[in-house]
């Protein structure tokens, strides 16, 4: 999805050095949010009214949810045609 | 001799107190004579299944699976005499109210007697303010009656229950199916959602309203075609940032952790 309108955001649950070490050891290159907020007393699950992880939502470019669910096959195949309706390029373009 | 006849009265007397004929023990007595033995009974059988547990732990036979019967089960049919002993008349509330409480979740002819428990306290009875003991029962009329009975139910229990509480259940069974099935843009889903917290601002009750609240937001913000609110919180660097950041793209976000 290089070069695509595209963005994959995490947020993550772990506690700080748990997530880094994670993202050190699995070599994660998307940015996540820190689901537990110093500023705030809610967390962004809780905004969210998620209650199940791991837990995917796909908005589209107008910021609509196009899907909220577990199931990463159906989130994906969700997100790469909405990419492809939005820049006409075929849905794997770039093979990914 | 005088004194053995007493005795013999007095015996008498009490062996029919017992049996509760008709007219004999006070219905309140009768009420707390039967959770006593409700009480005892449970207690035995939590007794039993203690000591059957140490049994198997101690290399003994496995639990059999009828030791988790309800120790309940056979008090249904009491309360429900007696409810019908007292039918028609506020006597017979805690009765229906007791076989509501405890015999829902049984099966069979028990969970039948519950639920005409419930019908006939939301009907017969539906200005006791009682009621409120029934809860999420009277919000969900729907399980002890069709559609259009519920309908009529619950609207007779907004009119004519004297328990704000009663009444908002009532609402809730009317308008909940709205809540949680109509389109969020349609009318019908504006005017259900202002009615409920409307009539859940009057009254505390936490549970229904917090669910309530929860399931609206759920629907604005959440369903399909809807915005959920922006995220603004740091990344794990310590950078703030935002998700209306990446408006104008699709966005792929996914709620993980290290498990």
């Amino acid at each position: 999805m290089k070069n695509r309108p595209f963005a994959l955001i995490g947020v993550n649950s772990d506690d700080l050095d748990r997530a880094q070490a994670a993202v050190r050891k699995n070599k994660i290159n998307w940015r996540s949010f820190q689901n537990q907020r110093k500023e705030s007393k809610t967390s962004i699950s809780e905004d969210w009214l998620l209650y199940t992880w791991p837990t995917i939502v796909v908005l589209d470019a107008d910021f609509k949810v196009c899907y909220r669910g577990g199931d990463c096959d159906e989130a994906t195949a969700v997100a790469r045609r909405l990419v492809s309706e939005l820049d006409g390029k075929p849905a794997e373009v770039d093979g990914q | 001799m005088k004194a053995k006849l007493i005795a013999a009265v007095l015996l008498t007397f009490g062996f029919a107190q017992v049996s509760y004929g008709q007219g004999e023990a006070s219905p309140e007595q009768r009420y707390l004579d039967l959770t006593a033995e409700v009480a005892g009974a449970n207690e035995a059988w939590k007794a039993h299944l203690a000591e059957l547990r140490d049994a198997e732990k101690n290399g003994g036979p496995s639990i059999p699976a009828d030791a988790f019967q309800s120790p309940l089960i056979p008090f249904v049919a009491k309360f429900d005499a007696a409810a019908k002993d007292y039918a028609g008349t506020s006597d017979a509330i805690p009765f229906l109210t007791w076989m509501a409480q405890n015999a829902l979740p049984m099966v069979g002819d028990q969970r039948k007697a519950a639920k005409d428990a419930v019908r006939t306290l939301v009907t017969t009875h539906r200005k006791s303010p009682s009621l409120e003991k029934l809860e999420w029962m009277v919000g969900r009329l729907d399980y002890f009656y069709d559609e259009k009975e519920a309908l009529e139910v619950g609207l007779q229990l907004e009119k004519e229950s004297p328990s704000p509480k009663v009444r908002a259940y009532a609402t809730f069974s009317r308008v909940g199916a709205t809540i949680n099935k109509a389109p969020v843009d349609s009318d019908e889903f504006r005017k259900a959602k202002l009615e409920i917290l409307k009539v859940l601002e009057g009254v505390q009750i936490e549970d229904l309203a917090s669910s309530v609240k929860t399931r609206i937001k759920m629907r604005e913000n959440f369903s399909l075609g809807m915005s959920p609110p922006d995220i603004v919180g740091v990344d794990l660097d310590g950078v703030e940032f935002s998700l209306s950041d990446y408006k104008g793209k699709v966005l792929f976000i996914d709620f993980w952790g290290d498990w």
